[in-house]
Parts: structure tokens; C-alpha cells; sequence
């Protein structure tokens, strides 16, 4: 069977060093066409040579908006399946970025030895890999969706976060005050938690809220 | 003789690659990896390195609590952090609790190993450029005694699972008054109006 191409683009240049290590122990079954830290040294690399893979890590200082940057990289290489390295743990993160067309998504503090050539495997054969921190998560989060979330309810979470009070969140999210109220309430009850302060901690550790820029 | 490195970091792509990167050097030897505390500890109790690089939050642990446990119990043990937050505040009080030198994720790290193992080494403090650079324009600020303490810290984290001010107060035996005052100071620092919103700018800057 021939080698699976890799391409490796990541800002931190010991986590790039770490993942070339890595595959390289995966006995030449993984070839690295190459391991760059920012975007135009891996577009050239993708127009020069046939890759498989694209090892992306969502960190770089150039990108604002990866949903886009993954929408343009399918457009331009539709056969090159687009892999996230992150170290933001967001169920809601990782569905938006499969949405946008990536393959894979690797949480950079899962365990990863021995993981990450099977899952490069498993990527080329079709399948879509999300390391296993961030699936439990990304399926916490569903749970959580079922639990009747709504737009409205995720907006009032994030003004709550960035420290609006009731008020300001009714003014912004054109809701009642008393609407708000009752949102707050339902949070506090579908997070399981007794006081605001803990709606936002509790929020984040069940991916409910990103904390980072969004996709 | 070759200078003793342990590494500590919960990522196995960052202790793979520092591994590499320092091995490429024949005066560094790593002596053992670490992705939890427990673990850095036996790995220095028994391997008695000369330097630690460690990354923050190890195991969930604020790198405060981790440089003064391992300070406190091997005083020439010298400590480098590595880490995302980009608080030159943060890496004073990190400096303050004993810290030798500070990597920022975002520098080329690669090229920043061996200098500051050779600069620790020489009992000098060091940063990476980036970090330097924070590090010089929050010492400008007006906020900068405003210093992150183990009590603050502690507050932080129990306002953070939404303790009340009294029982945080009961808890951490202090008067309440003395629990609002490094509240505000908190609020201050972090430039927050009200709980919720400390609480979000302290885990977006990795401190919680």
C-alpha cells in the first residue's frame, strides 16, 4: 500500500517537531511531505505535490477564521482531507469545524502516542477522526443540544460570560428582562448548578461556551 | 558531564518534540518525562535534575503550586515554564513564586531551549522575546503590585465553582470583608464587572 502524505502546518514549532516524531515511528506507513509553521509555505507545498493529509493547527497568528480557510483549502484541493491540531476543548468548536468540511479534529492534549498514525490511517480510508477528549466532549454537547438549547439561550449564555448584567443582556438580545431571567434559570438548570458565577465554568467544561474566537 | 533535563507537559507532542530538540545537543541529557505532577515528582526525587522545563497546568495543577512544592523541596533545582498566557503580570508573579525562566508558546521554541537552560543555569532569569516584551510593558502598568497570591488564586477558583463570599470566607478562615477586598482586587486586575465576567477572563487567559 502506498505511504499516506502528510503535510504539517503548526505555529508551535515543538508540537511540529513532536508529530514528526511521531509519525515518524509509525513505520514509513506515513510519509511527511513536509512540516511548515505558517500558511504560505504549506499552500505552496500543497500545489507542488500530491498530499493526502493536511495536519492544520487552528493556533496560526494568520488565521482568524478557520471555518473559511478550510472552506477555501476543499475548494482548491478537494481530495487533501483537512485535519485540526487545536488545544481548544469545544464540542461546539468541533461540530462547526466538521461542518466546514474538516475531516478530523486532534485535541493536543489527548494522549496521542500510538493514536496518531491509526487515526492518519483511518482518515484515508474515509473516515472522520475526532481524538478522544473532544469526542466525548462533542457528544456531551449534543446531549446537551437535546436538553432544549436554543440560539437564544446560547446568546444570553455568552453575554453572561462577558459580564452583562440582566439588563444590558435584555437590551442586547432584544429580549424582556424577564425573559432573560427565566433563560438564566433554565441554564442554571440544565447545567446542573446553583449560582450564575458557576454557569460559566460549567458552560465551558461541558463545550457550551468557546472561549477562544469563534470559527 | 551532561546537564539533567526532566520534562513535564500534558501534551505527548510537546514532550516529544522538546525531547528531540534538546537531544540534538549532546550536553543535555533528558533524564525522564513527566505528564503529571505526581509523576515530575518521583521523576525528580530519583533522577535529580538539574533543570525542569515544565508547562503550565500541569494536570490541572497551577504552576504556582508546582514550582513552590518543587522548590521548597529541592532548592537548586532551577524551573522553566512554558506557557500560552501572554499576562506579563501572570509572569511576574510566576517569577515572584520562583520560577528561572519563561518559554511563550508563541516564540520559536526550538531555538529558545538550549539559551534558556545555559541562562538558568548561570542564575540569571530568562525570558523568550515574546514574553520579554509582556513582561516589560506589564511592568509599566499601574496594575502591576496588583500580584496574583495563592490567597487570590484560591478565591478565584472557589468563586469560580460558585461558592459564596461567606462560605468561601468560613472555608479559608478569613474575615468576609477580606474575601470582597481580593474579589475587587481580582475584578480590578482583570479589568471584570461583575463575577461571571472574572471568572471568563481569568479562564480566557489561562488562569483558571
Amino acid at each position: 500500500m502506498t505511504p499516506i502524505r502528510v503535510v504539517i502546518v503548526d505555529a508551535n514549532d515543538l508540537i511540529r517537531h513532536g508529530i514528526v516524531q511521531m509519525i515518524q515511528r509509525g513505520d514509513g506507513r506515513i510519509t511527511i511531505m513536509g512540516a511548515y509553521a505558517t500558511l504560505p509555505r504549506m499552500r505552496d507545498a500543497l500545489r507542488l505535490d500530491p498530499v493526502d493529509i493536511l495536519l492544520l493547527d487552528d493556533t496560526l497568528p494568520t488565521v482568524r477564521q478557520v471555518g473559511d480557510l478550510i472552506l477555501e483549502l476543499k475548494d482548491q484541493h478537494p481530495h487533501v482531507s483537512i485535519v485540526i491540531t487545536s488545544d481548544r476543548l469545544s464540542g461546539l468548536y468541533v461540530q462547526r469545524l466538521l461542518e466546514s468540511g474538516a475531516t478530523g479534529f486532534i485535541y493536543k492534549f489527548d494522549r496521542l502516542q500510538g493514536l496518531l498514525v491509526p487515526a492518519l490511517e483511518m482518515i484515508r480510508n474515509g473516515s472522520l477522526y475526532v481524538s478522544p477528549k473532544a469526542a466525548a466532549l462533542t457528544y456531551m454537547m449534543r446531549r446537551q443540544t437535546n436538553l432544549r438549547l436554543t440560539e437564544t439561550d446560547r446568546d444570553v449564555l455568552w453575554l453572561i460570560s462577558e459580564g452583562h448584567n440582566i439588563q444590558e443582556i435584555a437590551a442586547i438580545a432584544e429580549l424582556t428582562t424577564r425573559s432573560v431571567y427565566r433563560i438564566r434559570e433554565k441554564l442554571r438548570k440544565i447545567l446542573n448548578v446553583k449560582t450564575n458565577e458557576q454557569i460559566v465554568d460549567a458552560a465551558r467544561k461541558r463545550g457550551l461556551l468557546d472561549i477562544s474566537n469563534q470559527v | 558531564m551532561a546537564i539533567r533535563i526532566a520534562l513535564a507537559a500534558d501534551e505527548d507532542l510537546t514532550l516529544l518534540g522538546a525531547k528531540a530538540v534538546l537531544e540534538r545537543e549532546y550536553r543535555y541529557r533528558v533524564v525522564g518525562t513527566a505528564r503529571k505532577f505526581s509523576d515530575l515528582w518521583r521523576l525528580v526525587d530519583e533522577q535529580k535534575p538539574d533543570v525542569v522545563i515544565v508547562n503550565d497546568w500541569l494536570g490541572g495543577m497551577h504552576t504556582t503550586s508546582i514550582t513552590d512544592k518543587l522548590k521548597r523541596h529541592h532548592r537548586r533545582l532551577k524551573v522553566i515554564v512554558m506557557s500560552g498566557v501572554s499576562d506579563g503580570l501572570f509572569i511576574h508573579d510566576l517569577f515572584t513564586a520562583g520560577i528561572n525562566g519563561y518559554l511563550h508558546k508563541s516564540d520559536t521554541l526550538a531555538d529558545c531551549l538550549s539559551p534558556a537552560v545555559d541562562t538558568v543555569l548561570a542564575d540569571f532569569p530568562y525570558l523568550s522575546p515574546f514574553a520579554r516584551n509582556v513582561y516589560i510593558i506589564a511592568m509599566q502598568s499601574a496594575k502591576r503590585n496588583n500580584r496574583l497570591t495563592s490567597e487570590s488564586l484560591r478565591v478565584l477558583n472557589l468563586l469560580a465553582q460558585g461558592v459564596p463570599i461567606g462560605k468561601i470566607a468560613y472555608e479559608l478562615g478569613l474575615p468576609t470583608r477580606r474575601i470582597y477586598w481580593v474579589r475587587d482586587k481580582l475584578r480590578h486586575r482583570f479589568d471584570a464587572t461583575t463575577n461571571e465576567h472574572l471568572i471568563y477572563c481569568a479562564m480566557k487567559q489561562g488562569i483558571l
